[in-house]
């Protein structure tokens, strides 16, 4: 019965595959640009420990991009994720210089990271404020938590070599830092390419109003995004705790800007409602090996954020060309 | 026979519902029934009452007195997606969608087909919407974006999800042909010959007595929040329907003209916009209103839009008394003379979050800035916004209330007002008139035959070909970026217009 009915749909309705638009597939073709530009301009780019140095150092911003995704497709903005990467960061590294076992401060760093995503989407939900306004507030109020947190000053000690070893170490063949990375897109293409849950968020980000009538529960999306976002620039601290081994009050600083532009990069609009995890992926090679390209061949730190401002500008304007020829 | 066994049970019986806000009593103790499978047109100016019956039969407002019966069974909605499960489906005037996701998953929102109860079923979602669409024999791909169909296709797509997805016995549709043209108001009516067919009620609500005339079974006229009469529409007549409206006699829809003088005042030469005009050319007499006429994708809409600088012209030259005007860019025509009411307000013409006085003064502001150029003289753009406010009847607590919270007429009247301050050579309009009801309609209609016959050449587009025969001396017709015939007197009419339009 089930074969007979699934072959009279196939007939019924033969869809061509659709086609990709260039702005879709630019993402992908900028990373395969940077490749060729970096294995001609340096003989270390291709080798493997330089590949894998590029995307462990791109954990951390990039598990912030995962979360800032999530809000931004909502039609939100995450300012704070940097200050709660912080949180997340010395949290960790406090309760394990307190002795408390290494799943339990893990858990308790995320668990603090989520609080501070679910006070941001109640004050945009329930308190019905502007994203960027809430989150500014709750960035500036987070780093000052940090600093009473830890007076201030890094934490060195304490810190158990066990957990030194879940970011250093490399369990499947790859540091583990790579395999965190790519475990946290592939679940977010899962969420939003394959759940309700993920399509709702693109609704809710294309038209609240609209979602709302379709009897989407709006509120509770978009203050989830928040937690989701919040518990991931949690974990990046986490990360960022073992990868150094130390506890650092600046953990962060400075993130929620490169996640914004990671994701931008990856064609994934601001106002909501339109990108994919594929191209966010991309997002965040163009950045990462860009700034690598730029190491590897002795551009002075200064001088690598105009390229990279330049990237992002010649990037947008080339976004909005297509959208203005596709309407 | 048993069509009529089926017409007996009335699908929707509201009685005895009042609903006020604050101390504005918006509906008063009204009556209304709805047949099964009956196209009921709901009549009434702005403020009749009708936009709130509509919200509360839909769940947005909930009534302060009477019950609704749905099917026999009393019923109170909390919401719209309520009344939508409960198969009550509206559709407002916007469509509501989602532009960048597909058109199945538009059409599946909320009840996408899923696998072990998780993953979404691509493939099945996919199938079931295309196999739905292609039931009701629209070409529309089901994994395409929302945004890349027509308006009609999106409306179409509307209709399936509320009606076909959800069940939905009782249909509300809100000005429905509002953004749509002459074919896509046939294949809308098509489609709602069918939902009639499937016994499906409809309240219809529309400022267009033409279309009234062609697809209701009934109408009910509202005035003041009170039900003032239900009746077959073979029984009635236009005129009757617009009398019951006000309440009294109305003036003549549209204005008494006088005739133009034969000396021209405006020549249009070889207008030519890449893909959408080709050599058009006409000319506009003193006191004349010219009318631009044409289907969708003829080009007519573009003439305006060309004429004003906001397309980018190849060749084309605009003379108004024995002087050149230029065509670059808005700020341009508007230094030059050139006054425009754009087709969308709510994109293209005002601000709705600014002011009264701030939308009314925003063309002219120059003459309103101080000395230093940099501070706007509030008094003067006050009182120069008081006047206009006065002349035009607009609705509006006051010149410094934003214009968006604005009837759609009253910012209509504003976004024609505006031009009525400072000194123009030529005004163009594009449907002046939409989305307005008829007390509006016949206040901007004098307005711009009072600008015509102060001596400014009018050239105005409207889809509504009515509004082109009653207001205009003559319609240029363009058909394939060409102007395909001139009409004017006796050869004004419907039949005409459609036939320079369409055959070659």
């Amino acid at each position: 019965m089930e074969n007979v009915m699934t072959t009279s749909l196939q007939r019924t309705a033969p869809r061509k595959p659709r086609r990709l638009s260039l702005a879709e597939v630019a993402p992908a073709l900028i990373v395969a640009a940077l490749l060729v530009i970096g294995t001609v301009t340096s003989d270390r780019f291709m080798q493997s420990n330089n590949i894998f140095n590029i995307l462990q150092y791109a954990a951390e911003p990039a598990i912030i991009a995962v979360g800032m995704m999530f809000v931004v497709l909502a039609r939100g903005i995450d300012l704070s994720v940097g200050s709660v990467m912080g949180i997340g960061n010395v949290t960790v590294a406090l309760l394990l210089a307190a002795g408390y076992p290494i799943t339990v401060s893990i858990m308790a760093a995320i668990a603090f990271g989520g609080l501070i995503g679910l006070i941001n989407g109640l004050l945009i939900t329930k308190g019905r404020m502007e994203p960027i306004i809430a989150t500014l507030a709750t960035m500036i109020g987070a780093r000052s938590v940090i600093y009473f947190m830890t007076d201030g000053a890094p934490l060195f000690s304490g810190i158990p070599r066990d957990f030194v070893t879940i970011v250093r170490g490399n369990a499947l063949g790859v540091p583990n830092g790579v395999v965190f990375l790519l475990v946290a897109f592939a679940v977010a293409y899962v969420i939003l390419r394959h759940t309700r849950y993920g399509r709702h968020i693109y609704a809710v980000g294309g038209s609240e109003e609209t979602a709302e009538l379709f009897g989407m529960k709006v509120t509770s999306i978009k203050i989830s995004v928040y937690v989701i976002s919040g518990m991931l620039a949690a974990t990046a601290g986490v990360i960022g705790a073992s990868r150094l081994g130390i506890g650092d009050p600046n953990s962060g600083i400075g993130y929620e800007l490169v996640a914004i532009t990671m994701i931008v990069v990856g064609g994934v609009r601001l106002a909501g409602g339109v990108g994919t995890v594929f191209g966010a992926f991309c997002g965040v090679l163009i950045v990462s090996i860009l700034t690598n390209i730029l190491q590897l061949n002795n551009v002075s730190t200064h001088a690598q954020h105009i390229f990279l401002g330049g990237g992002v500008i010649a990037m947008m304007l080339f976004l909005s060309s297509r959208e203005r020829r596709e309407h | 026979m048993d069509g009529s066994i089926v017409l007996e049970t009335n699908a929707l019986e509201i009685e005895g519902i009042s609903k006020s806000f604050g101390a504005n009593k918006v509906l008063l103790d009204l009556n209304l029934t709805l047949k099964r499978g009956e196209v009921h047109a709901l009549m009434g100016e702005n403020g009749a009452g009708k936009s709130t019956l509509i919200k509360i039969i839909s769940g947005v407002h909930s009534a302060d007195e009477g019950v609704i019966y749905l099917n026999g069974k009393k019923t109170g909605f909390q919401s719209p997606f309520e009344a939508q499960m409960g198969g009550v489906a509206t559709l407002f005037q916007e469509i509501q969608e989602i532009p960048d996701l597909t058109v199945a998953e538009n059409l599946y929102a909320g009840m996408e087909p899923r696998k072990n109860g998780i993953f979404i079923d691509w493939k099945k979602l996919f199938a079931d919407a295309q196999r739905q669409i292609d039931e009701l024999g629209l070409n529309i791909d089901a994994s395409q974006k929302m945004r890349s169909l027509s308006p009609s296709s999106r409306k179409m797509i509307e209709i399936i999800r509320a009606v076909h997805k959800r069940g939905a016995s009782v249909v509300i549709m809100d000005e429905p042909t509002a953004n749509l043209n002459q074919s896509e108001i046939d294949a809308l009516f098509s489609m709602i010959d069918g939902l009639k067919k499937n016994g499906v009620s409809i309240i219809y609500v529309s400022h267009r007595m033409r279309e009234i005339f062609q697809v209701a079974n009934r109408v009910s006229v509202l005035r003041d929040g009170r039900l003032i009469r239900t009746e077959a529409i073979e029984n009635i007549t236009e005129d009757e329907i617009v009398k019951l409206m006000v309440g009294r006699d109305l003036p003549a829809l549209y204005p008494e003209r006088t005739p133009p003088a034969d000396t021209i005042a405006m020549s249009v030469r070889d207008l030519c916009v890449d893909g959408e005009l080709d050599h058009v050319s006409f000319d506009v007499r003193d006191r004349e209103i010219l009318g631009i006429a044409g289907l969708e994708g003829s080009g007519a809409t573009c003439v305006i839009k060309a004429l004003f600088g906001l397309k980018s012209v190849k060749s084309g030259s605009i003379r108004i008394r024995n002087e050149d005007i230029a065509i670059v860019s808005p700020k341009r025509s508007i230094e030059q003379g050139l006054a425009y009411v754009p087709e969308d307000r709510k994109v293209d013409g005002l601000f709705l979050n600014k002011t009264v006085n701030f939308n009314l003064v925003a063309n002219v502001l120059k003459s309103h800035f101080s000395h230093f150029r940099f501070v706007v003289k509030g008094r003067a753009a006050e009182s120069t916004s008081r006047d206009v406010v006065k002349r035009l009847g607009i609705k509006t607590s006051g010149g410094r209330a934003k214009i968006g919270s604005l009837s759609g007429g009253n910012q209509q009247k504003a976004l024609v007002g505006r031009w009525l301050i400072g000194s123009y050579k030529a005004i163009l309009l594009e449907e002046p008139t939409r989305g307005v009801d008829i007390g509006a309609k016949v206040e901007i209609y004098e307005e711009i035959n009072a600008l015509a016959r102060s001596g400014l050449p009018v050239v105005m587009y409207s889809s509504e070909l009515l509004e082109l025969i009653g207001m205009c001396d003559r319609v240029v017709v363009i058909r394939g970026g060409r102007v395909s015939g001139v009409l004017s007197g006796a050869d004004l009419t419907e039949e005409k217009i459609l036939e320079k339009a369409i055959t070659d």
